[in-house]
């Protein structure tokens, strides 16, 4: 939208102007005369009212008035609030940079890739060129666009955006301009996509870092550890229609981002941030309407749209459209003392609570957009298109619906699809216990529906109860390397409870609880050693055959002992990298008995397993 | 818009260049055979030099040193292998010569490090282990490098005062490819701020002279580079041609110059004036020397992606059979009696003279060229005269593109996190503009408000865009000839080197890049070689040069050419101080 709109300016500007500057046969006869023959004075074009920067406004057919802040529409158009979005994602799922061997910094602080944060070419030292276009950054677009349903162009190009300021090295940002890499689309229903672009993240200024030293004047330091780590710019249309709206969208790209795993999209990491354009439509009755035409005695105004640039929180792009909202209602209504609204760019104060003027009308930048000359287009093929849609998982919608057709109820099926790590890890589960048909001889809905209500009851309660994982992030990323609760265990515990009945629900918290302390005991150990023994040994009511047989398959009788000899073995073989890291770091025998587990199934004996790999890794 | 250029005397005088030859083949015949009488009366000296040398090397094996070269690098080389020479000893003597010099070519020389890199390459070369490696040419010889190359550790300014402080951490890749063969870097030479201007005036630090009349002008940008070259300051050096910076100093300082294909040289760790243009490229006192650097520039480091970017940059479609730099360049040049021809080692190319490039010529200029195409002719090659109307739009296109990137390439010149970081202790938007402001010198302010301009929102279609377009015309009219022709031959520069101070006026300065900047903005080679001197008003004997064109990645060939041409034009007047040691050279 962006270009379109800045297209047809130019072409309305620009057509008197060229006759005018270059016309007439000039440029051969006396090559220099327009150089000199300079019509509008210097400061004209440092300071340009002209420019759009965004959507909000650009309805296709509608002409930008630029000096009426008053805006006639056509009467049919609603009342209300009109916002597009810019969202800028960080591709924190990338190694290195955008255009640089520099890595990608991690949010615990290290480095993704190994290698120095900051690349000479992220720093802009004289000299340095980009390197070609960051791969894996093409990929994650492209992932992107399977998600939105958006158009891979076969080739796009890179721009330069030029502007000076402290956090941006090069004095301009690499971003694609015209010719963006994915176009259309949509984010849901209702909110339709303009453009998808790949871009320059800049640095990050950190505010007076030097305050405490009270000799030195206040200085603004700027990390330069994010410079040229890659952003995707998603530009919506300007289809949404109230603050609620608006943060559902953003919501739905910071699922859908982790869901493609392209980003953490975490808001107070940084890693996705957004720009909205905000205005406001009032039908009105035109009391000095200058066209004869009676019938049409209702007209609709519009305000100039307002661009807030870097909202970080869900919150405060409820309340800042919120506030923009009222602020542009009461000059449209003409509320005595209304502030002016005017085309500019604001910023966000969660203090204040309102808005400020970062950049009034007159001080709008001009970009002087240049085609990038250090970079080539990408250009796709149809392969490489639809390769990347195939590698695309379930998308957060779709998990949803699956989830709830399982039997999930409709609260647990929206907290697991929050995450994918979350539908992965019930997946995982779940299938292990249809693996092991004993769990469940026939999946019901009712099966599925109290797994369900184990994960997110029982085992989020006892990942908190155990200090596992940080608040606001996907509860069962990683819960394999902090904890025992790997859905092997998940299913021996559901086993023990449901099949065996050799504990009750509540001694299943108390294991769980356990295991997420990373306890590495057996189930029998544990109920042996913690609870007093397992159930059917204490009551001894149980006419039935002896479960514990069943149990371990693999482990009562010779062939079964055989088979585990020769897993173990081939694991050991196979993991030739753990082999060598064993050495430094006993941990990593966990590594070995997981893969065991999964070999066998999850039948074989734990006990018997790590007895089995310590004999057969001392041999090594 | 209509072209009536007309055309110059000499042109006429000779009844066109390539019609008449058509016209009458008796004519013609006869014609040749006089001008091959003259050719040989001429040219006396210099046959008979080669004739008495040729005895005295037996074998002419090309990588064996003959005696009849007029490499430098090749001389010293010779020299250092057979003991006669250390590069310690050579090293010394350029920066003795350096000290008596009054030109102003560098502006750095870090003599302690040359020494010492020098000595280096002594043991190297004595240590008996490794002497019987196959040792590179350019095994520790003293060379030059233009100061916006970048050189770790040592000052990079680029000429100007913002980057007065500024030692890059990294070696640019050309740098890279000429330590790997052990060249001594001597020194980093002057040049116009960022290479922008065309007289060496521009450097922040002092102008630098031209050594045939120190009261006129190197030429520029790479001014310090072709002076060097010239006064025998070093043996070989490296500019940059952006829109003529390599080419035009060649010619007023009597130098052979080459601007490569663009994309054939990585640019990584060249400092950008206009990266769609910038080229970096030998300036040497023979052609042989400019393909002995070339062979080695061209090299591919590996560990930087973008050496072969830029030649996707034009033509993604054949790139990778051309620019791939297996051939050799210094295959290309074939001494005098391996020659099949000798007679007409020309014969079987054709070469077009550019109508327009005539237009407004000097009279001196035009004789010398004309001498030269005549030679060119009498060596057996047929010349015609084409017309390529686009040839005048080249300059205010490649004003405008260049100045746009301009613009953009030095945005980042902001004082703060490199070169003079002298304003640090205010607000960031005082700071920004008091370092540009006070950093960067008025050609430089100039042209990046005149990029600023044409690339400025309602502008940018007017004058950008519309000199893209006009780029695409210029690559599409020369690549066309190119098809029947083997290359363009046109003058270096429209006049001799400027009086210092006479080119006040900014935009008839950039007239003088007429003649160079249409092979920027098509992106193809080109050669300069010294043509017959003219001497001025008082009577001081000044170089001029003739352009040679070739096709795109077709640098070998060129060299091949210019080579044959150089070999068989009447000796050049030597610099006033050649050196002493004369006879060692």
């Amino acid at each position: 939208m962006r270009s379109a709109s800045r297209l047809r300016l130019l072409k309305s500007l620009g057509g008197g102007k060229e006759d005018k500057a270059v016309g007439g046969g000039s440029l051969g006869s006396s090559s220099f005369v327009f150089f000199r023959r300079q019509t509008t004075p210097f400061k004209g074009f440092l300071s340009r009212s002209l420019r759009t920067t965004s959507n909000a406004r650009d309805d296709d057919d509608d002409d930008d008035d630029v000096k009426n802040p008053l805006r006639r529409r056509g009467a049919h158009e609603e009342e209300g609030v009109v916002v597009g979005l810019e969202i800028h994602l960080q591709l924190t799922s990338l190694k290195t940079k955008l255009f640089s061997p520099g890595s990608v910094l991690r949010v615990d602080g290290g480095s993704a890739s190994g290698s120095p944060v900051v690349h000479a070419f992220d720093r802009a030292e004289p000299g340095t060129l980009p390197s070609p276009v960051n791969e894996a950054a093409v990929q994650c677009a492209l992932k992107l666009a399977t998600a939105l349903h958006a158009t891979c162009e076969k080739v796009s190009e890179f721009d330069r955006k030029h502007y000076f300021y402290g956090d941006l090295p090069h004095g301009y940002q690499i971003t694609q301009h015209r010719k963006p890499i994915l176009t259309g689309g949509r984010i849901n229903e209702n909110v339709r996509v303009e453009r998808v672009q790949l871009e320059m993240d800049t640095g990050k200024t950190l505010s007076s870092l030097s305050s405490s030293s009270s000799s030195e004047k206040s200085s603004n330091v700027v990390d330069l550890s994010r410079a040229g780590a890659t952003l995707l710019e998603i530009v919506t249309k300007p289809d949404i229609r109230s603050e609620e709206h608006a943060v559902e969208t953003v919501s739905d790209v910071i699922q859908m981002a982790r869901y493609l795993e392209i980003s953490d999209a975490n808001m107070e990491d940084g890693s996705i941030r957004v720009d909205v354009n905000v205005s406001v439509r009032r039908r009105r009755n035109d009391p000095d309407s200058n066209d004869d035409d009676a019938t049409t005695k209702s007209t609709s105004v519009s305000s100039e749209r307002t661009e807030i640039k870097n909202l970080n929180s869900l919150r405060s792009i409820r309340n800042a459209i919120k506030y923009e909202k009222e602020r542009h209602g009461r000059y449209l209504d003409g509320v005595v003392g209304a502030e002016k609204v005017e085309r500019e760019t604001r910023s966000w104060d969660e203090k204040l609570n309102k808005t400020i003027v970062l950049r009034s009308k007159e001080s709008l930048l001009d970009y002087r957009f240049m085609r990038e000359p250090d970079v080539l287009p990408i250009v796709l093929t149809d392969e490489e298109i639809e390769l990347a849609r195939n590698s695309v998982r379930e998308m957060p919608k779709a998990a949803l619906e699956r989830l709830k057709n399982l039997g999930v109820s409709e609260e647990h099926a929206k907290f697991l699809s929050l995450h994918p790590s979350s539908v992965k890890y019930f997946d995982d589960i779940v299938s292990l216990c249809v693996i092991d048909a004993s769990v469940f001889p026939s999946l019901s809905k009712e099966d599925v529906k109290s797994v369900a209500n184990f994960v997110c009851v029982e085992i989020v309660g006892a990942l908190r109860d155990a200090g596992v994982g940080t608040k606001g992030k996907p509860p069962f990323l990683g819960i394999e390397s902090k904890t025992n609760l790997h859905p092997e265990r998940v299913r021996d515990v559901l086993k023990s409870l449901r099949v065996h009945k050799t504990i009750s629900g509540r001694m299943a918290k108390d294991v769980i609880k356990l295991l997420a302390r990373n306890d590495s005991r057996s189930i029998d150990e544990i109920l042996e050693q913690e609870l007093g023994g397992s159930l059917i040994q204490n009551n001894n009511d149980s006419g039935k055959e002896n479960p514990t047989k069943e149990k371990s398959i693999g482990s009562a009788d010779e062939e079964g002992e055989q088979n585990l000899d020769a897993t173990c073995q081939s694991v050991v073989q196979d993991l030739a990298e753990e082999r060598e890291a064993i050495k430094k770091n006993p941990k990593v025998f966990g590594a070995f008995v997981g893969e065991v587990m999964k070999r066998t199934r999850g039948r074989a004996d734990p006990k018997q397993v790590s007895a089995t790999l310590r004999k057969l890794l001392d041999e090594y | 818009m209509t072209f009536s250029p007309p055309l110059s005397p000499p042109l006429r005088a000779r009844g066109g260049v390539g019609v008449n030859c058509k016209k009458n083949n008796n004519n013609n015949a006869k014609k040749k055979k006089k001008k091959k009488k003259n050719f040989c009366r001429r040219f006396a000296t210099a046959s008979s030099n080669a004739s008495s040398s040729s005895s005295s090397s037996s074998s002419s094996s090309s990588s064996e040193i003959d005696g009849t070269t007029k490499s430098v690098i090749k001389k010293i080389a010779q020299k250092l292998q057979s003991g006669e020479l250390t590069s310690l000893r050579v090293t010394e003597m350029y920066l003795k010569r350096m000290k008596d010099s009054s030109l102003n070519c560098y502006a750095s020389v870090n003599e302690e490090d040359a020494l010492e890199r020098a000595a280096e390459m002594d043991r190297e070369r004595m240590n008996p282990e490794r002497g019987e490696k196959k040792r590179s040419l350019l095994h520790g010889i003293p060379i030059a490098v233009k100061d916006n190359i970048c050189t770790k550790n040592t000052y990079t300014t680029a000429g100007s005062k913002i980057l007065r402080e500024y030692r890059p951490d990294f070696d640019a890749d050309v740098v890279k490819h000429l330590n790997k063969e052990g060249v001594v870097v001597l020194g980093k030479t002057n040049m116009d701020e960022f290479g922008m201007g065309s007289t060496t005036e521009s450097s922040a630090y002092a102008p630098t002279s031209n050594p045939w009349d120190e009261s006129r002008v190197p030429g520029g940008s790479s001014g310090g580079s072709a002076a060097a070259v010239a006064a025998q300051l070093c043996a070989a050096s490296l500019g940059s041609d952006t829109g003529g910076s390599i080419r035009q100093p060649a010619a007023f300082c009597g130098t052979v110059g080459l601007k490569p294909s663009y994309g054939r040289v990585s640019r990584h760790g060249l400092l950008a004036y206009a990266s769609s243009f910038d080229c970096i490229g030998p300036i040497t006192s023979s052609v042989e020397d400019a393909a002995i650097l070339m062979d080695v520039l061209c090299g591919n480091t590996g560990d930087d992606n973008n050496s072969n970017l830029d030649a996707k940059y034009f033509d993604s479609s054949n790139n990778n059979s051309s620019s791939s730099g297996s051939s050799s360049f210094t295959d290309a040049i074939v001494s005098k009696e391996n020659l099949v021809d000798v007679a007409a080692p020309l014969k079987g190319k054709t070469f077009a003279v550019i109508k327009e490039t005539f237009t407004g010529l000097d009279e001196k200029v035009s004789a010398s060229v004309m001498e030269s195409i005549e030679l060119v002719e009498s060596l057996g090659a047929k010349v015609h005269e084409v017309s390529c109307p686009t040839f005048l739009f080249g300059l205010p296109a490649y004003y405008i593109l260049a100045l746009s990137e301009a613009s953009s390439n030095l945005a980042r010149y902001d004082g703060i996190r490199f070169g003079a970081q002298d304003y640090l202790n205010m607000d960031l938007v005082d700071s920004i503009k008091s370092s540009r402001f006070e950093g960067f010198g008025a050609e430089v302010k100039r042209r990046i408000l005149m990029g600023t301009y044409t690339l400025s929102e309602g502008y940018s279609d007017a004058y950008y865009k519309r000199a893209q377009e006009v780029r695409r015309l210029i690559y599409a009219e020369m690549t066309q000839h190119l098809q029947t022709y083997d290359g363009f031959l046109t003058p270096a520069t429209s006049s001799l080197a400027y009086m210092k101070n006479e080119n006040q006026e900014p935009l008839a300065m950039f007239t003088g890049d007429l003649m160079t900047v249409n092979v920027n903005l098509s992106g193809l080679p080109a050669l300069v070689i010294r043509s017959k001197d003219s001497a001025d008003e008082n009577n001081t004997l000044l170089p001029s040069g003739i352009q040679i064109i070739g096709k795109k990645y077709g640098e070998a060939e060129l060299l091949g050419v210019g080579h044959i041409i150089e070999m068989f034009s009447a000796e050049r007047k030597l610099y006033k101080d050649a050196f002493p040691e004369a006879s060692l050279f």
